[in-house]
């Protein structure tokens, strides 16, 4: 399977490749008055509003401030950002080598000498939608 | 059937609907003037028009119908028949007839797939709403173009593009472009007229009350989109008013008033709203009782004013009424009036005189998509605020602010109007010291500190995405020609945020669960809501299940009453939706043991039954049931208006 592997603080995390979009550089978020801490603010992506996620608030392991990369992310119409702390990179996933230890993740699979945990994007997405 | 074939029927269908209405209006106009001639001339050609398109593309049973009321009308016509309320009646279900046969589907005004893109009727050419929005989007992504080429003019070619004369004229025609394509969008608000006066009609039948109803200004314009989100708000005003406004001929001969009730809809063009005002000469809300009902629901009154009170009846889930009717209780209450105005950036406000009546005024900006706004920086970060909300604007010296009682206040035109900080109220930081706006709340104004108005101007809005939870000061967001995004404020939400005034929230007393941790829940949280489900038949819990969980429900079920209550008793659910027959313990006992249970006697009930007789509505209702739908009236929407009603979430 071909992912987005998207490094968040110690961890790495895969995106099904054919739910990206594009990967954005220093992306410049609008803060949201109100909005709950999960939401960085609204990002401009060819002249549509889409919000950018704190992939770490959304798996309860943190909160990224300032991310250096983003990549924006398409679920049946619904499109998101998801933060990162380092660069994105593609990668190809093998066997699933065990189960996801976090809420979100969907197993956990073995990347050159790395642990990465495929992504769940439409809990994900949920979860980031639901009311406060 | 052929493509061509089909191609007519669905233009026949279009052009018979509009020939209906007004079909439906002459009939409502011969009711109160019967020997009218030219309304009988009138309504003799569009039924015989009717009958002969019908004919024309074969469709028969409309051609039947449509003779059959040329029948009914031609003594009329002749003058040797009259047009007696009962033959009025008859007249109208034909129409109702007609129109079921023609859409099959209940709602005339949605649009339908596979119409036609295009008609041409008369001189007037119709044109399919998917088409007008497509103009509306691409006049919207011209001007923003526009934008884009007079920065890269100045960038470039480090022109100033205002120097450029072409520059200068492009953005006068696409300027003229969007305002026309936005006035294509605008129908006037008596396209609405006749399903209320309909709607007035049928309520006023149904409670044996005598109803008059006038509608002023009805060729005030709205965006489309705007006046098909109004129409359930009005309806639901109007059947309010004649349910609970409107006292019964007896009551208000007693009271001095005229036999025959009054209930208005006067509309009219103020700046850039449209205000839409409903009125009747009933009895007027009456204050105690809603502090009474506030009092159930565990709210303090006492150091409330009136008009507070009074505010209090668009709260989720609030009524004075005891149970929900036939009349009033299907599809919204207020507090949906209330959510739908606030949706398309409305606002309603209700006034009240005991004995003589009351009026909702609901006001509406004219278009959706474009806002005139003015710009403010905060806390390092640039806002927009609808300009329809701002009252005034004061500079930072020469204003007499006050301190009192830890508060700040200002004099605006004599009164004390209190003030914060824009970025304290929004989270963003701290005071600022530059100018302050005063915005006007849904009742009160309120003065918000900023640090500099930088500019005013048309704002553009945007949705912001299906990942954005709904966030009650955020109006939208607009993209800005140099790509930057610029957030706009709902000022009325900010208003109520500043004063503190949240929507207090409901707490069952004798409820340990309802903590403060439940109190603090913002409402309209139907993720958390569970329904509880008691029926015998698996085919019906699970089909209820699967709809209440689509939408968004946690649902759990029950067989019977008994096993419900014991569910019950461990673990509270939001609402109960009931069967009445069922073994070992009814829905009624049901009801009964829950409304004698400390912990449950709030929670919402709902009966599901195919028992439709009036004598089981009312024992139900009189159980304590707060809503009662009969099954094989049962539709997956209604079920759910009902659910979202009682639990207070818009549907």
């Amino acid at each position: 399977v071909r992912a987005l592997i998207l490094p968040v603080g110690d961890e790495l995390y895969a995106l099904p490749i054919e739910s990206v979009r594009q990967v954005i550089e220093r992306p410049t978020a609008t803060r949201l008055p109100t909005a709950p801490a999960r939401m960085l603010g609204l990002l401009n992506v060819q002249g549509q509003l889409v919000p950018m996620l704190d992939t770490a608030a959304l798996l309860d392991t943190g909160a990224i401030v300032a991310p250096p990369y983003a990549a924006v992310i398409e679920v049946r119409g619904a499109r998101g950002a998801l933060a990162a702390t380092a660069m994105p990179m593609t990668g190809e996933l093998g066997e699933p080598i065990g189960q996801a230890d976090v809420s979100g993740g969907v197993g956990t699979y073995a990347v050159g000498d790395r642990l990465v945990v495929l992504l769940d994007v439409e809990a994900l997405f949920a979860k980031a939608g639901a009311a406060t | 059937m052929t493509e061509v074939e089909a191609g007519f029927r669905r233009l026949f269908a279009q052009e018979a609907r509009q020939r209906l209405e007004r079909m439906g209006e002459l009939l409502l106009t011969l009711e109160g003037d019967a020997a009218n001639p030219e309304t009988i001339a009138a309504l003799f050609r569009e039924a015989h028009t009717l009958k002969g398109a019908a004919a024309m593309v074969g469709e028969l049973k409309v051609r039947d119908i449509a003779h059959g009321m040329e029948d009914v009308l031609q003594p009329i016509r002749s003058g040797t028949g009259t047009a007696t309320p009962a033959v009025i009646d008859s007249l109208l279900g034909d129409v109702d007839a007609i129109r079921a046969l023609l859409d099959g589907a209940p709602s005339p005004s949605v649009p339908v797939a596979d119409a036609p893109p295009t008609a041409v009727v008369g001189d007037v050419v119709q044109v399919s709403l998917e088409r007008l929005d497509a103009l509306m989007r691409t006049a919207g992504e011209s001007a923003a173009a526009h934008l884009r080429l007079g920065r890269l003019l100045a960038t470039r070619l480090g022109t100033d593009p205002s120097e450029v004369s072409e520059f200068r004229e492009l953005q006068l025609v696409l300027n003229q472009l969007q305002d026309l394509t936005m006035r294509v969008r605008m129908v006037p608000l008596a396209t609405v007229g006749y399903m209320l006066h309909r709607a007035v009609r049928e309520a006023s039948r149904t409670e044996s009350k005598a109803v008059r109803w006038e509608m002023v200004g009805g060729d005030t314009e709205l965006d489309r989109a705007v006046l098909e989100r109004l129409a359930d708000p009005l309806l639901h005003l109007v059947r309010n008013a004649i349910d609970h406004g409107i006292e019964a001929p007896a009551d208000r001969v007693a009271a001095g008033k005229p036999e025959e009730g009054l209930i208005r809809l006067h509309a009219m063009q103020v700046g850039s709203e449209v205000v839409i005002a409903v009125s009747d000469d009933g009895r007027g809300i009456d204050l105690q009782q809603v502090r009474k009902a506030a009092g159930r629901r565990s709210i303090d009154t006492a150091g409330m004013r009136d008009e507070d009170v009074l505010d209090l009846i668009f709260q989720p889930g609030f009524s004075t009424a005891k149970q929900v009717t036939d009349l009033s209780g299907r599809g919204v209450g207020l507090d949906v009036v209330r959510s739908v105005l606030e949706s398309i950036r409305g606002r309603v406000e209700v006034r009240t005189e005991p004995g003589k009546g009351c009026e909702f005024r609901l006001a509406v900006p004219i278009t959706l998509a474009v806002i005139p706004c003015m710009l403010v920086s905060c806390a390092g970060q640039r806002l927009a605020i609808p300009i329809h909300s701002v009252v005034k604007v004061l500079q930072a010296s020469g204003n007499a602010v006050k301190h009192a009682d830890r508060r700040t206040i200002v004099m605006v035109d004599g009164q004390p109007v209190p003030v914060s900080s824009l970025a304290a109220t929004l989270g963003l930081g701290d005071s600022s010291s530059g100018p302050m706006m005063v915005l006007a709340g849904l009742s009160r104004s309120h003065a918000f500190r900023i640090d500099a108005i930088t500019g005013q101007r048309d704002i553009v809005m945007k949705g912001l995405g299906d990942l954005t939870p709904r966030l009650d000061v955020v109006a939208g967001a607009s993209i800005e020609p140099d790509g930057s995004i610029i957030v706009v404020l709902e000022a009325a939400r900010l208003v109520e945020r500043a004063q503190g005034h949240r929507r207090p929230a409901i707490v069952e007393p004798g409820f340990p669960a309802a903590g403060p941790a439940a109190a603090a829940r913002p409402p309209g949280d139907e993720a958390r809501a569970c329904v509880m489900v008691v029926d015998d038949a698996l085919t019906i819990r699970e089909l209820q299940k699967s709809i209440l969980e689509r939408a968004g429900y946690r649902v759990r079920t029950a067989s019977n009453g008994a096993e419900a209550m014991a569910m019950l008793a461990t673990e509270d659910a939001t609402l109960v939706l009931t069967d009445i027959e069922m073994p070992q313990m009814d829905g009624f006992a049901l009801i009964e043991a829950m409304r004698k249970h400390p912990r449950l006697a709030h929670v919402p009930v709902i009966i599901l039954s195919s028992r439709a007789s009036e004598a089981d509505r009312r024992r139900g209702l009189e159980a304590g049931a707060d809503g009662y739908i009969v099954k094989n009236a049962f539709d997956q929407a209604g079920l759910l208006s009902a659910v979202n009603r009682l639990l207070g979430k818009a549907a």
